[in-house]
């Protein structure tokens, strides 16, 4: 702790959530329905995160590289799993989480490596104070994005099929007849993270260096780490996207270019 | 005996099979049949637009040794439900000015090239999706009810303009359910039900 005049207590945190029972207060006297649900998403994170610090402090007591790669599996894991959840028309069987999943393992662990071997280089460089922070902010970011542009190339191929169709049979060739819907799923996936840079800094001061200063860190030196962070993340969630579209934009199709919908999975629920 | 222009053997699509079909170059096979029973599916099929069993021949050339945007141009299907994918009528063609005789023997208006796709009427969007075929200048068109969304005069029109196509040697496979157009316009007259393609006598 830097600076020690700053120590945050439980009291503290139980004050910080004065607010959201002032809400559910105000829910229930306007009949919102709302209360439940807050007070239920609250609790959720107050338990999950302490779960977390608790394995956090753990995995950075014991510091072995099995227990890291465990981790990091894991996470990877239910990001899959996650981001498949939120894909409406994912890939039938296997794909709908091998494609969004290989995307995200490969464009996370690299950038992560990339970052653990260059600008972090901490002893011994799987150390898992670093890892897994870095790890769990660039997942968040990609699981996001790789569940937009999927969904949007999918539900795009669905509902376009008549004219992507209507341009095979004129002899086009299957990349030329998707790239419209190819261009909108890949842009539509980086939307939040071009908008994310573009407002950082001017209307937003982002968490995480937010966290630093008030632990004592200088501005100069949290905004550093909070670049580093932004940049990272977003090459990771560039990467991740164009993988993940263009994975399922090939199977999309077969060896005879033809716009193979019947590869979807069905309407969920 | 010289090669048929396209044939298919033992061909099952989604809605079944088999299918054997020749039909020879310069002719006009229709296909009627109940909906339902896969003739849409049978010229998907033959323009390998969805996956299907069984052999199709092209002059002797079979379909998968040939690249599929290649095949396609040769055989052009012209579906019922035309897409569009642009925003006006020109750039769904390669040359739309020098379709002018076309478009007029269609009883369309030139200008109609310069239109946003929405102005178009189901008739309109019908005879520029086949004339949108027609230009790819393929050996085989594929026509699933061409004249469906048509008034009789425009339908009268679309089948002569087509005709004409047909005398400088285009190959014609029609789906129709209307049985005097099929006996006006075709060579030959194959019903296609559950029991299989048949050919029928023309009248």
């Amino acid at each position: 702790m830097a600076d020690p005049s700053l120590h945050l207590t439980y009291g503290d945190l139980a004050l910080a959530s004065l607010l959201l029972l002032l809400h559910a207060g105000l829910s229930i006297r306007f009949q919102l329905n709302l209360a439940k649900p807050l007070l239920i998403a609250a609790v959720r994170m107050v338990v999950q995160l302490s779960l977390l610090a608790v394995v956090l402090q753990w995995l950075f007591d014991t510091e072995s590289a099995l227990a890291t790669a465990l981790t990091v599996l894991i996470m990877l894991g239910f990001a899959a799993w996650e981001t498949w959840r939120r894909i409406a028309r994912p890939l039938a069987g296997r794909n709908g989480y091998l494609v969004p999943g290989g995307a995200i393992a490969v464009a996370g662990l690299t950038t992560l490596g990339f970052a653990l071997v260059t600008q972090l280089s901490p002893k011994p460089w799987y150390a898992p104070r670093y890892a897994v922070p870095i790890l769990g902010m660039i997942l968040g970011s990609v699981m996001n994005a790789v569940a937009l542009g999927i969904d949007n190339l999918t539900q795009n191929a669905l509902r376009e099929r008549v004219n992507i169709e209507a341009q095979l049979v004129l002899g086009r060739r299957f990349a030329e007849a998707m790239r419209t819907h190819l261009q909108r799923a890949m842009r539509t996936a980086l939307l939040p993270t071009l908008n994310l840079m573009a407002a950082t800094g001017l209307v937003m001061i982002p968490g995480m260096m937010t966290g630093q200063i008030l632990t004592g860190s200088s501005p100069q030196e949290a905004i550093k780490y909070q670049m580093m962070i932004i940049l990272l993340v977003a090459g990771a969630t560039a990467l991740a996207v164009f993988l993940a579209v263009m994975g399922t934009m090939r199977l999309l199709t077969d060896e005879r270019e033809r716009l193979r919908l019947d590869r979807l999975a069905g309407e969920k629920k | 005996m010289s090669v048929p222009r396209l044939r298919c053997e033992n061909v099952y699509t989604a809605a079944g099979g088999p299918l054997t079909l020749t039909v020879l170059a310069g002719e006009c096979v229709a296909i009627r049949g109940p909906s339902g029973v896969g003739k849409s599916l049978l010229l998907r099929a033959l323009a390998d637009l969805d996956p299907h069993r069984g052999d199709i021949f092209l002059d002797g050339l079979p379909q998968t040794d040939c690249p599929p945007h290649v095949w396609r141009r040769q055989v052009a299907y012209v579906p019922a439900a035309a897409g569009w994918w642009a925003e006006t009528v020109t750039e769904h063609f390669t040359d739309f000015a020098a379709l002018s005789g076309d478009v007029r023997a269609l009883g369309l208006t030139t200008e109609c090239g310069a239109w946003p796709v929405a102005r178009l009427s189901s008739g309109e969007r019908q005879r520029l999706s086949v004339l949108r075929a027609v230009e790819l200048n393929a050996p085989v068109l594929l026509l699933d009810e061409p004249t469906a969304n048509l008034d009789p005069e425009s339908a009268l029109a679309v089948e002569n303009w087509l005709m004409a196509h047909k005398a400088v040697g285009s190959t014609l496979i029609w789906v129709t359910h209307d049985a005097s157009q099929a006996a006006r316009v075709a060579d030959r007259v194959f019903v296609l039900d559950h029991t299989g393609l048949r050919e029928v006598p023309r009248g």
